[in-house]
């Protein structure tokens, strides 16, 4: 078959009605249970896998991929309503969502959510279909000692994520590595800080820790103090996205997509890194850095456009060398496999029909995502119009079932309760808590990546410099440091002759 | 921001976590195995690392805040709880340990429906109307939706079970 | 607790209809899967549940409860009510493998009754296209030849690759395992194989099912597979043909057990099902596709050849000094 006609061939299978019909189906889908906490994309994908067995090959993929974009974005929208992460990945659009939903914006950072998820989706998706056979072999060159330096480096968002003080960031994310190395030990298999519970030789749950850390903080202070702003009523979100502000996000979709398509391309990074280290450049690169962390539209079109660049990316690994870049991808490997197809080199020669309808069904996603985003929005965003009293009972109910469903274990829903303590806490003694979850999410890989380049090497640590890869991320590691130190000691300077200003005008303006 | 008293106890707060990982923790809950043939691949390894760097933020932390020149404490944050906010607090804790405990006896839904109803009474506002039809309404609507659609055994309980 | 529970239902079951005693199942039975999504478990267990789901009266709930390489999952149905309302997808990883390297675990193999093994999932060891090694031998040389240079991977400590390797390895001689190849573990199958492809680890002896798209797309080649006969698909000697029968005691299987006071009725009846199932076409070309045998056995078969299978991995951890501390 040649190009054109695997094309047309392709074209012709996507043109059927049921095709869109299908695709359509798995976005909606994907919307809703990514809105509900706990009912993660990858939860969703495994649910509808049995459906598609009865469906011809082209719908039941469609019908999958369709599931996990939709899931992707509408993790984004308790996010920003609850402070309620359906994903991980959305944890960063969390960041500045709530803070703006709080201030009655929830319209403008859902609506900007959406657009960049939409263009980060289908830029994705353009790098999958223009350079998927260049990146997977790009791909193929990240062993663990690759890998390691990478995690490294994506370390230094802490930095950009610490709010004030960068050594709380630092304190903050090394109690999540610690937290992370609860469980059976990778290489010995012994066991480590479980003392002695069986529920926690498996580690610590990643959502029932992602929740318990940011929603649970919110209902807590609301209560401690609920009567002092009764009937807060936040005003919902008819707050639109004005077009000047769109465009000045642009720049952010556009770093957060290469980002995003650059960490999907590598098996195993996941979106989660991906949203934080776009968010912490957009940060950087930004001239209202200061508003980062307090509602700023930016950090959400950052923040989203890192996690949706995951989507398609993702995929080249898994259509071109067979490998699954994360659990939701290994998934639609089986539907695949369901279907007698065989991912990997062989699928271009064998079914190029089928790729090529595949790829036509991605870019038609991005825009169904689109319209069917912008109506999944106008129906959620009401959310924000509920009476807080009302609204925080409701998002505790919500994180007791959805923390339960995505292990069915009552230990996750302790864990969650638990977290929830200990993330209030650190709201209290203003340690930040995204370093936190960004050290509990890194934490195995920068463990399990440096022990796998150890064995590898038998204890030489030059491995860790085997390659121009690796020395590229050990310098750019270095140069980050470098950044982070002198940005802070600015910083510091500042805040001093702030101090001694308000200091010397106290001392003139009053008697002592 | 918080007072220069607290900020230097939160320091040494977090010296002594990290101590306390180190010298009691990790030897008393990471089982080293006989042979560990290279060093960085000690189980132990790892956490060390990080309670290390725990603990020298908790130095710098400490020192940073001793010589930082004094916040007037007009601007500093207050971290003290008020009796009414203290009260409200224990409430909730109790609450929290209650859902906890009583899951595997009265299954998810009633205890979802209970808690939401203290945590309305707790919060002392209006709409108890809506809130009561909320308190039932939501736990079911959500009881039914990981069940039937989602396929997910939402705990029963052992006294009254839902289709 | 469990005859309050038993009287209500009872009860309950009374005051509605009044059927003479309901019938088993009168409710949803819940499948716990003691591995992530995606993995072999996962997918043969979805792949079984398609035709299940049409011959039992009431739902099947598949539920993913992954953690501790099985073990966290496998608790939770020991732990269970043994009135067949919670089942486990049992694996060779959880109750084989892992109880016989592992003497610290949660659990043992007679905490569960076995309902059947209903899929034979043979061994293969593969290493990617590139690879100098053309056969087992030209592996087990370089072995010899340079200790502790040849690297192989799984999917964690405890797993049935981890064992594999070095039963295959034992098979042909090689001692003291620890000094002269070197264990990768990582975080399941998939990710075993990559780190093969990718040339992390030189080979992988673990099921057939994740590494079949490899070998048909040729990027890895298979040198062994422990079947009886040669697999569709895999073109490699088998264990007879190498001559090491002893081998063709490591392979995967699935089944479904319960905890160890399941009633003999709910285990008759999963009998009946199972047998049904197994027919399905759709069912049956999957599973071969990925190099597996469905073959039902029945309880006490079943139990049998878990059995069996423990013991000759336990001997083999004991010789060899294989136990996780």
């Amino acid at each position: 078959m040649t190009f054109l006609e695997a094309l047309s061939a392709g074209f012709t299978l996507v043109a059927q009605w049921e095709s869109i019909f299908f695709l359509g189906l798995g976005v909606t889908i994907g919307v809703i249970a990514g809105a509900i906490p706990g009912m993660s994309a990858t939860m969703a994908v495994a649910l509808t896998l049995p459906f598609t067995f009865a469906l011809q090959p082209i719908f039941g993929i469609l019908l999958l991929l369709g599931v996990y974009k939709g899931g992707i974005f509408g993790g984004s929208i308790p996010a920003i309503l609850i402070k309620t992460p359906g994903t991980p990945a959305s944890s960063a659009t969390a960041l500045d969502g709530y803070p703006m939903a709080e201030q009655g914006r929830a319209g403008e950072a859902l609506s900007m959510s959406l657009y960049a998820s939409c263009i980060a989706d289908l830029i994705s998706n353009l790098a999958l279909i223009v350079f998927a056979a260049w990146l997977a072999s790009f791909a193929l060159n990240f062993g663990p000692p690759e890998m390691f330096t990478l995690i490294v480096f994506s370390l230094t968002i802490i930095a950009g994520v610490s709010g004030d003080s960068l050594v709380k960031g630092i304190v903050a994310a090394g109690l999540g590595l610690m937290l992370a190395t609860i469980g059976l030990d990778f290489i010995a298999g012994t066991e480590r800080l479980t003392f002695g519970s069986i529920d926690m030789r498996g580690g610590l749950n990643f959502i029932a820790v992602l929740i318990g850390l940011f929603a649970l903080p919110e209902i807590i202070s609301y209560m401690r103090k609920s009567e002092a702003q009764d009937h807060r009523v936040r005003g919902m979100g008819y707050s639109r996205l004005k077009w000047l502000d769109f465009r000045r996000c642009l720049k952010s979709i556009f770093r957060g997509s290469a980002i995003g398509v650059f960490l999907g391309a590598i098996p195993g990074i996941g979106a989660a890194p991906s949203a934080f280290l776009s968010y912490s450049e957009a940060r950087r690169a930004s001239p209202n850095r200061e508003n980062f962390g307090k509602g700023e539209l930016e950090g959400v079109a950052a923040a989203e456009a890192g996690n949706n660049g995951v989507a398609g990316a993702t995929l080249i690994p898994l259509l071109s060398l067979g490998i699954p870049g994360d659990v939701i991808t290994a998934i639609i490997i089986g539907a695949f496999m369901v279907h007698n197809l065989t991912p990997g080199p062989l699928l271009f020669l064998n079914n190029a029909d089928i790729v090529y309808a595949l790829f036509i069904g991605l870019i038609a996603s991005s825009l169904l995502l689109l319209i069917i985003g912008s109506i999944a929005i106008r129906l959620f965003r009401y959310i924000a119009d509920v009476p807080s009293n009302l609204l925080f009972p409701g998002v505790l109910v919500l994180c007791v079932f959805g923390v339960y469903a995505v292990n069915n274990s009552i230990f996750d829903v302790a864990v969650m309760l638990v977290m929830g303590v200990v993330g209030y806490i650190m709201l209290l003694l203003r340690v930040p808590a995204a370093p936190f979850l960004i050290g509990f999410i890194l934490g195995p890989m920068l463990e399990n990546n440096f022990r796998q380049a150890m064995l590898m090497s038998r204890g030489d640590l030059s491995i860790f410099a085997r390659g121009p890869i690796t020395i590229l991320f050990l310098c750019l590691t270095a140069f980050s440091v470098v950044m982070i130190i002198r940005a802070t000691m600015r910083a510091a300077r500042l805040k001093r002759e702030m101090a001694t200003y308000a200091k010397t005008s106290q001392a003139s303006g009053t008697q002592d | 921001m918080l007072s220069r008293r607290d900020e230097i106890l939160i320091g040494l707060g977090v010296m002594v976590l990290a101590a306390f990982t180190l010298w009691w923790i990790i030897p008393n809950f990471i089982a080293t195995p006989r042979r560990v043939p290279i060093k960085a691949l000690s189980p132990a390894f790892w956490p060390k690392i990080i309670a290390w760097v725990v603990l020298i933020c908790g130095a710098a932390l400490t020192l940073r805040a001793a010589l930082a020149p004094k916040t007037p404490n007009a601007v500093a944050d207050d971290l003290s709880v008020s009796r009414a906010e203290g009260l409200r607090l224990l409430a909730l804790g109790a609450i929290l340990v209650g859902i906890y405990f009583a899951l595997p006896i009265l299954g998810m839904v009633w205890v979802c429906m209970i808690a939401f109803a203290l945590l309305l009474l707790l919060s002392g506002g209006g709409n108890l109307g809506w809130g009561l039809v909320t308190a039932v309404v939501l736990p079911l609507a959500l009881y039914f939706f990981f069940t039937k659609v989602a396929g997910v055994a939402i705990p029963q309980g052992q006294i009254v079970r839902l289709p | 607790m469990k005859t309050t529970l038993t009287a209500l239902s009872m009860g309950a079951a009374l005051a509605t209809a009044l059927p003479a005693l309901a019938e088993y199942p009168t409710r949803a039975i819940q499948m716990i899967i003691p591995f992530g999504p995606g993995g072999a478990t996962d997918l043969s267990a979805r792949a079984l549940s398609t035709p299940l789901s049409q011959i039992i009266p009431q739902p099947l709930v598949l539920t993913n409860r992954a953690g501790a390489g099985g073990a966290t999952g496998s608790v939770a149905v020991r732990d269970a009510d043994g009135d067949g309302y919670t089942l486990l997808l049992a694996r060779v990883g959880s109750h084989t493998v892992n109880p016989a390297m592992n003497p610290n675990l949660p659990y043992t193999l007679e905490e569960f009754r076995f309902i059947g093994v209903y899929e034979i999932n043979p061994v293969a060891c593969v290493v990617r296209d590139e690879s100098e090694f053309q056969t087992l031998d030209d592996l087990i040389n370089a072995v010899q030849d340079r200790p502790g240079t040849v690297l192989y991977s799984s999917s964690g400590v405890g797993s049935l690759p981890h064992f594999g390797a070095l039963m295959v390895l034992d098979a042909y001689g090689i001692g003291d395992l620890d000094e002269n190849v070197i264990h990768i573990p990582t975080e399941g199958d998939g990710q075993g194989l990559t780190a093969v492809l990718q040339g992390t680890a030189d080979f992988f002896c673990g099921s057939t099912s994740p590494a079949a798209p490899f070998i048909a797309s040729g990027q890895m080649r298979p040198l062994m597979v422990t079947s009886s006969e040669r697999l569709e698909g895999f073109d490699a000697p088998t264990v007879h043909e190498l001559g090491k029968p002893e081998l063709a005691a490591l392979v995967g299987w699935t089944g479904i057990a319960g905890p160890a006071d399941l009633p003999d009725d709910v285990v008759e009846k999963w009998g009946e099902w199972l047998a049904e199932a197994v027919q399905d076409e759709d069912f049956n070309r999957f599973m071969t596709t990925g190099g597996s045998i469905v073959e039902l056995m029945s309880p006490e078969d079943s139990v049998k050849f878990v059995n069996d299978a423990y013991e000759i991995f336990r001997r083999l951890v004991v010789a060899l000094d294989l136990e996780i501390e």
